[in-house]
């Protein structure tokens, strides 16, 4: 099997989530690694390096069919196991073995940075808080409802201008010389869960 | 302020005052790890905890071994797993988290002016969370339908679910369940066993309205002679909730006689429920277990089987009639936790 990114991060993100909430579906993978993607671009690196790109799906949330072939591929080689067959999965010891081993490839440890501080702030915002703010930034916000099955971070769009004014607005408060991303990935999510543009209305989440 | 200023001004306070950028300024970007480990056990270890019982809750990591409990608590725990917190009784709880350890005192208060320059400091006091920072407190938001930012929706949540069950389909009968509730359109008289259609009526709202895919179940043995109406259990946490549900009023019976349920039935349910509770503190130790009582109050002042209509005063007699528990369950037991009365409104003259 080809082990491509998309397979890397099916793994990590499903570890991490499994030893924080028990299990995970494959939206949590498509939500988490579309943040860690989200981070990269903030980083500064090329929306094409990431490896594969997110579309919308019905639903509104970020889609990614690399992602979802992974974990259709993962569970069919015995690595993901949903042992309810309630969409929920977890890591096997396979899984487990799979991911040490191809951890240490270099095209995976560039990437592992965004990974972890997606993951991260699993501790450090409510679950259902942090999931509704991932799926309300500028860019799925500025096409939801419209229908269109494009990649989600084309350079045209207002969406992804919104985007980048957030992040540069973002560096502005963040120390020049501050190279982690925690404390920007936290201020950003925190600002589209709390941040209320009139305030004495509640925010809509 | 245009947007843009108003939007940069929000990340400034927050980059100053929110949890998170404060320990990275005060600690360095490097004690963010130590902070999601802290944070991750305070989520494990409030699953297994019902917070409404302790005064105040504390949780610290130290960078000083010499501020370890176990030098200056005279007596602390090592926690084996966090499961055992389930069994934790006292009112000011003090949790230290190490690299690889829990431990904990329930007899010692940690001042954290002499912790805060060396420690990650958490603290929920009443319905306050904050951080302490080496000079500043970082309060955490409140969230309307929460405990704690760091614990899953459970109890709180069901208890506005009740809220919103009462209003939504208790108050005017608005229900599928309840079509064949009342034995006319007035809701004077209940037909028999009316407690089946209020117990279904309920598990059904409780199964669609709770967040965080619990498990509704009907009619659940506590143990083999201690019955539940309903148990909720949630997927991600310790908490269970078993839920008596009692009904006060008229009701035909099935022989075509009539079967009274008054105050005093709503009282003998408390005392089952308390029953129960007591129960299922043998059965389940590693469990947070919450009872409640629920009483459907369909009480007509004046009615008899003939009624068919009822005046607005008869009607409304008992809408803000108290029932009066002379044993104040909540009171004595943690587990027990206040009844709750849905009062039934009839179609009145």
């Amino acid at each position: 099997m080809a082990v491509s990114q998309a397979t890397y991060d099916c793994l990590y993100i499903g570890k991490q989530l499994q030893e924080r909430i028990g299990d995970f579906s494959e939206s949590e993978i498509q939500l988490f690694a579309y943040l860690a993607c989200l981070l990269a671009l903030y980083d500064g690196k090329n929306v094409a390096s990431w490896g594969y790109i997110f579309i919308q799906n019905e639903n509104g949330s970020p889609f990614s069919d690399d992602l979802s072939n992974a974990l259709i591929r993962l569970s069919q080689i015995g690595s993901l196991l949903d042992t309810d067959k309630d969409n929920y999965f977890n890591l096997t010891p396979n899984g487990e073995s799979f991911l040490n081993k191809i951890d240490k490839f270099s095209i995976n440890l560039s990437r592992e940075k965004y990974l972890k501080s997606a993951i991260t702030m699993v501790d450090f915002f409510p679950y259902g808080i942090l999931t509704n703010a991932i799926n309300n930034e500028p860019l799925l916000q500025s096409i939801k409802g419209l229908k269109v099955r494009r990649n989600l971070l084309d350079e045209d769009g207002s969406g992804r201008v919104l985007l980048y004014e957030q992040f540069k607005l973002l560096r502005t408060v963040i120390d020049q010389n501050n190279i982690g991303l925690l404390k920007p990935a936290y201020l950003w999510l925190n600002s589209i869960a709390f941040y209320n543009e009139n305030p004495g209305k509640p925010t809509q989440l | 302020m245009n947007s843009e200023e108003n939007y940069l001004k929000f990340l400034q306070e927050s980059a100053q005052n929110a949890f998170v950028p404060l320990l990275a300024n005060d600690f360095g970007d490097e004690a963010l790890s130590r902070l999601s480990h802290l944070t991750e056990n305070i989520r494990s270890i409030y699953k297994n905890l019902r917070l409404r019982d302790f005064n105040t809750i504390t949780v610290y990591y130290t960078f000083d071994e010499n501020l370890s409990l176990n030098k200056v608590a005279h007596n602390y725990v090592k926690v084996a797993n966090v499961e055992a917190f389930a069994g934790v009784n006292c009112a000011n709880l003090v949790v230290e988290i190490t690299d690889n350890n829990v431990y904990y005192s329930t007899d010692w208060s940690l001042d954290p002016d002499s912790f805060r320059l060396q420690s990650i400091i958490y603290r929920l006091s009443g319905e306050k969370e904050f951080f302490f920072g080496k000079t500043e407190l970082a309060t955490l938001p409140k969230l309307p339908d929460s405990e704690s930012y760091f614990q899953f929706r459970t109890f709180k949540d069901l208890e506005e679910a009740f809220e919103e069950y009462d209003l939504k389909r208790a108050k005017y009968s608005s229900c599928p369940h309840f079509k064949e509730l009342w034995v006319n359109s007035n809701r004077i008289l209940f037909n028999p066993s009316p407690e089946e259609k209020m117990q279904e009526s309920l598990y059904d709202f409780l199964n669609l309205r709770l967040r965080g895919s619990p498990e509704v179940m009907p009619e659940q043995n506590v143990d083999r002679s201690h019955p539940v109406d309903v148990k909720v259990t949630w997927k991600y946490s310790s908490h269970v909730a078993l839920i008596e549900v009692k009904w006060l009023g008229k009701s035909l019976s099935n022989s075509g006689g009539i079967v009274t349920r008054t105050d005093a039935d709503a009282r003998d349910g408390a005392y089952q429920l308390a029953e129960y509770l007591e129960s299922n503190l043998h059965y389940a130790r590693t469990k947070v277990v919450s009872g409640y009582l629920v009483v459907f109050d369909g009480r007509r002042r004046g009615a008899n089987s003939t009624s068919t209509t009822i005046t607005k005063v008869k009607g409304e007699y008992y809408r803000n009639k108290h029932i009066v528990y002379h044993t104040k369950y909540e009171d004595i037991r943690a587990d027990f936790e206040k009844p709750r009365r849905f009062f039934m409104e009839p179609i009145t003259e």
